[in-house]
């Protein structure tokens, strides 16, 4: 029977106004019971009844063979939302559908048996959720009859709903977890504060080889680590002192990264944390492959840059020799000729440049040589140095310069490769007769180069891209615009590895202005 | 004056191409030799002022080549320059490392290559 909290005129607790309490419980009409007039009762029923009246905890109460429910104000308040009704009535009468889960219990008390049910369900449809009770039922016997016959059952009750709930949410969550750890491809491990192994999954047991039968819940994680070390896997040693010191290190630090390779010749990258409650969790990352992938892309790049600029410098040997006159007089058909097999070669030759270039850029290979330098002087001798090609082409390049020197932190010939890129581009886009301006700025904690063209500018569309690999601009129709793809690409790279960075804005009205940003040494 | 130089690299086309550009300077003669181990038959006749040494070759590589020279009474003051064409970023310095007076590198620009050898040269 469920009563509706809305109707309760105390609006308080539900029903608070019909709980049970001591006036109640002596006007009830006993005598429609099995118990009979409270007056004819004896006086352990008395007893007991003084004993829940009193009780704030939630408790029950089975009396004699009939099982007459009696229960106090505590445990009706337990059923929230709903009228506990049959004081004095047999339980089997009263408990209605839960009969089924409770005729057990009471047989099992009545048989002279003290137990606790854990985790008893009832729904409270107040807050429309499943509460959990722990019961903890005790026979009762009479008056100095120690080993005569049970004539009642206390059944003392405990609200266990957030403690089952908890419990509940952290199985479930370990389950996750577990289910997580098992489906991901880096070895994964977890170690307890004591140092015992909770959780694993296949792929770490793989990674360090151990049997199934070696990797046990609840061992020594050190076990694991001796069987390591005693293979050699961990390195050349002592395995007693590298088990100690990496127990130690464990132990000691929050968190390492560390890269192991096992005598079969498996690396293994391995990263460890520490957890809250002491506990460690490790990660074990297979990169055999990746390393020997990178190994065979060196050797492959190393290789090939080798195996093309053999043939080109014979090409451009040649070549240069007959441009050069030391193979005689040509005509000038053929002197043409070789011009264009002479411009063809070099732009071969850059290609294969730049494409080292970019990749040992981007594995982070380069070695850069640092130094203090005046942005200023650099410019003066970036602009000098691409003036010849800006001549060529009847552009003319001017540097803006403050009065004062901007010093950086940088590499003089890696800053001068960027210029010369930036420069040439700048020259490569501007028409016969434009300007370039390399202007110095000191802004902040930065200095500002800025490479600015009033040239055709670079497309909408096109901007984002701009500072990718093998990205080049349309050449327009009259003039070819030869190039690489990778000069900007490059400048990129170089100019973050300086700690910089490098941004495109187009020029007002037309033309495009690029601005490498590079901290000032003392700032 | 003239000058002799011995130049070793396992390419024939090339072997021509540098043989012509360093003979562009009068005072220069050049012998040139497929193999390491053919230069170090010649180097007592020919008796170089200067070695100019490819690094990747067969058999016997750049290196070795220059260490089994020095081994040689006539070989250990003598200048020897690399000529490369894998000259990335370390790489000229670890040649500089095993005992090089230079590296040139490739693609060498044919009209200037003498000019950069005679550098090498000690009386230059």
């Amino acid at each position: 029977m469920a009563s509706d909290r809305r109707r309760d005129p105390q609006g308080g607790s539900p029903n608070e106004a019909g709980l049970l309490d001591r006036a109640k419980f002596e006007r009830h009409a006993w005598e429609q019971t099995p118990l009979g007039a409270r007056e004819r009762w004896p006086g352990q029923l008395h007893f007991l009844c003084e004993l829940l009246l009193c009780s704030e905890q939630p408790m029950f109460l089975l009396w004699s063979s009939e099982r007459a429910f009696i229960f106090n104000r505590a445990y009706q308040a337990l059923w929230r939302g709903r009228t506990l009704e049959g004081l004095g009535r047999p339980i089997h009468d009263v408990a209605g559908d839960n009969w089924e889960q409770l005729k057990p219990l009471v047989e099992k008390v009545f048989a002279g048996t003290s137990f606790v049910e854990s985790n008893f369900t009832v729904f409270d449809e107040v807050e429309n959720r499943r509460r959990y009770f722990d019961l903890s039922y005790t026979p009762v016997r009479g008056y100095d009859d120690a080993d005569g016959p049970v004539i009642a059952a206390l059944c003392i009750t405990t609200d266990v709903t957030e403690r089952f709930l908890t419990a509940e949410t952290m199985r479930q969550e370990w389950e996750i977890l577990a289910l997580t750890v098992g489906n991901v491809t880096e070895g994964v491990a977890l170690i307890e504060r004591d140092f015992s192994l909770v959780l694993w999954n296949e792929p770490f047991r793989m990674h360090f080889g151990y049997e199934p039968e070696q990797v046990r819940s609840g061992m020594n994680a050190a076990e694991l680590i001796q069987h390591s070390a005693s293979r050699g896997d961990l390195g050349p040693g002592d395995p007693g002192a590298i088990v100690a010191a990496l127990v130690q290190s464990i132990r000691e630090t929050d968190s390492g990264a560390l890269e192991v390779q096992r005598r079969n010749g498996t690396v293994l990258r391995l990263l460890r944390r520490s957890l809250s409650g002491g506990r460690h969790l490790l990660v074990s990352h297979d990169i055999t492959d990746e390393r020997r992938t990178a190994r065979l892309k060196d050797e492959l790049v190393s290789t090939v840059s080798h195996e093309l600029r053999t043939p080109l410098t014979a090409i451009s040997g040649a070549l240069g020799l007959v441009s050069g006159g030391a193979a005689g007089e040509v005509s000038e058909k053929a002197e043409r000729l070789i011009r264009i097999a002479q411009r063809n070669s070099e732009r071969l030759i850059a290609l294969v440049n730049d494409l080292l270039d970019a990749d040992k850029l981007q594995s982070g290979t380069v070695e850069f040589q640092w130094e203090r330098l005046d942005a200023a002087d650099l410019l003066r001798a970036a602009v000098e140095q691409n003036q010849p090609y800006a001549a060529g082409t009847g552009v003319t390049v001017e540097a803006e310069l403050p009065a004062r020197p901007a010093i950086i932190r940088a590499d003089r010939n890696r800053l001068l490769q960027v210029l010369a890129n930036l420069i040439s581009n700048a020259v490569k886009f501007s028409p016969a007769g434009g300007a370039v301006v390399v202007r110095l700025a000191v802004n902040h904690a930065n200095a500002r180069i800025s490479v600015i063209d009033c040239g055709i500018g670079v497309a909408e569309q096109f901007r984002e891209r701009l500072f990718e690999r093998f990205t080049q601009h349309d050449a327009s129709a009259s003039r070819v615009q030869q190039g690489t793809g990778l000069g900007l690409a490059i400048s990129r790279s170089i100019v973050e590895q300086l700690g910089g960075s490098i941004l495109f804005e187009p020029t007002d009205p037309q033309g495009a202005t690029f601005h490498v940003d590079l901290p000032l040494a003392d700032s | 004056m003239t000058w002799r130089i011995l130049y070793v690299d396992d390419e024939t086309d090339l072997r021509e191409v540098a043989q012509m550009s360093l003979e562009l300077d009068p005072e220069l003669e050049v012998l040139s030799c497929p193999s390491g181990a053919e230069a170090l038959v010649q180097l007592p006749d020919w008796k170089p002022a200067l070695v100019l040494l490819d690094v990747m070759m067969p058999e016997m590589d750049g290196p070795t080549t220059l260490q089994r020279i020095r081994e040689r009474p006539e070989g250990r003051e003598l200048p020897i320059v690399f000529i490369t064409a894998r000259a990335g970023n370390g790489d000229a310095a670890k040649l500089m490392a095993l005992g090089a007076a230079g590296v040139i590198t490739k693609p060498f620009d044919p009209m200037r290559l003498a000019e950069q050898v005679r550098s090498y040269l000690p009386a230059s």
